[in-house]
């Protein structure tokens, strides 16, 4: 008998489009910022780590598939038995970590809502396609960023539907139609659960923010930590990026886009390089090649670090060896005159 | 540039007057109606944050006008 791959493949998307979409039509309530605040930092946190493991249990294959992507000594491997729970209570206590946790993950479900609507919208393109077979001005034919558009004017469409915006609603719908998306369509993300996605989509990114509020204020009184905002480059476009070092874990690096919080950060420029903007995890485990470092006592581990080549690799051991602040300066400075590095 | 402008003078126009709104001590409203207009000057606060991400998109300025006017409408006479 000969394995249907294709519809293998189809059933486990599938099967990943309802387990996020039955999440988030039952329990997407307790993402909402009114009950969400009502849990202490640990119950957020579990929350969040519990949620993920629901609806994105595939993150252990995603974080291997990017570790592999690097020497061997160089990887960091996930316990058999790996838990994101137990991430969750190695933060437990420092405020400044839990902060950076929830941010860096309440990101990752919102990510995971967004991703699973485009794979709604492309399911939904593909079955109208096999119907409408043999009519070529009925074919949709979208490319990956025609699809992100897509998704993010349903998204919008939903959203203000719920706001109880009709201008704004109309306005979402009036581009998806530009897009020859019909309102019978859109009623079939309806029933699919799409405006449960979207729901879950802002909620998260508002927690998200509230996240980084209460971080800026901690990390500030603290002072020890190195944090702050970055500007990168996405081909012409300027993008705002906060960063902590978390020590131990690894850089949390998150796009804001709240002009409160980039005020906020106006006195506080990240200088130092991004490392791993694409990892689905933030986790306290290092590699072995980093563990090699980390017998080393500071002084002597700053000294190893600035002999890397990669400044970006020295930071990734540094903030995973627990260095901070005026550590990492340190590590910034080739000799006692302090120059740059 | 001036898409960017008016994005920007939307969105703080939007946040000063649900700033005001809250500030305001309840005058002739009820705590109830209040309640339920605080509730959803909160989901459009989250709305027009999520308009942010996207501000090259060709909707967006217009929704975020829409959402203005939503807010003045639901804010009006009782801030």
């Amino acid at each position: 008998m000969r394995i249907n791959y294709k519809k293998i493949n189809r059933e486990m998307r599938m099967e990943k489009t309802s387990r996020a979409v039955d999440f988030f039509r039952k329990q997407g309530y307790k993402f909402e910022l009114k009950n969400y605040k009502m849990l202490d930092n640990m119950d957020r946190l579990n929350l969040i780590a519990g949620t993920l493991e629901r609806i994105f249990p595939g993150y252990r294959i995603d974080f291997r598939k990017f570790e592999e992507k690097k020497p061997e000594a160089k990887q960091i491997e996930l316990d058999y038995d790996f838990d994101l729970h137990e991430i969750m209570e190695s933060a437990e206590g420092i405020p400044s970590t839990e902060k950076a946790l929830e941010i860096f993950y309440s990101n990752r479900i919102a990510h995971t809502c967004r991703d699973v609507q485009k794979q709604m919208l492309s399911d939904m393109f593909t079955e109208k396609n096999r119907e409408n077979a043999g009519y070529k001005s009925l074919i949709y034919h979208f490319d990956g960023k025609e699809i992100d558009q897509i998704a993010k004017s349903a998204h919008r469409y939903f959203i203000a539907e719920s706001n109880m915006n009709t201008k704004a609603a109309n306005i979402a719908q009036r581009q998806l139609a530009k897009n020859g998306i019909t309102i019978d369509e859109i009623e079939i993300l309806r029933k699919r659960g799409y405006d449960a996605l979207a729901k879950g989509y802002v909620d998260c990114m508002a927690i998200k923010d509230e996240a980084i509020a209460e971080s800026i204020k901690i990390l500030k009184e603290d002072k020890t930590q190195s944090f702050g905002l970055a500007k990168v480059k996405n081909g012409k476009r300027e993008e705002n990026v906060f960063v902590i070092d978390v020590p131990c874990f690894g850089q949390m690096s998150v796009h804001i886009y709240d002009e409160k919080l980039i005020t906020l950060l106006s006195d506080n420029e990240y200088r130092y390089p991004i490392c791993n903007a694409d990892n689905v995890l933030l986790i306290d485990k290092t590699s072995e090649y980093q563990e090699s470092f980390m017998l080393q006592d500071t002084p002597e581990l700053i000294e190893s670090l600035r002999k890397l080549k990669s400044r970006r690799e020295a930071h990734e051991i540094a903030v995973k060896a627990g260095l901070q602040k005026d550590e990492l300066e340190m590590l910034y400075k080739t000799n006692d005159e302090g120059d740059e590095r | 540039m001036a898409k960017q402008h008016e994005i920007t003078s939307y969105v703080s126009e939007v946040n000063a007057k649900i700033e005001a709104f809250r500030k305001k001590t309840p005058q002739s409203v009820n705590s109830n109606e209040r309640l339920a207009i605080e509730m959803k000057l909160a989901d459009i606060e989250i709305a027009v944050k999520d308009l942010m991400e996207d501000e090259e998109s060709p909707e967006v300025q217009d929704m975020l006008k829409a959402y203005l006017d939503q807010v003045k409408e639901l804010t009006q006479g009782q801030a």
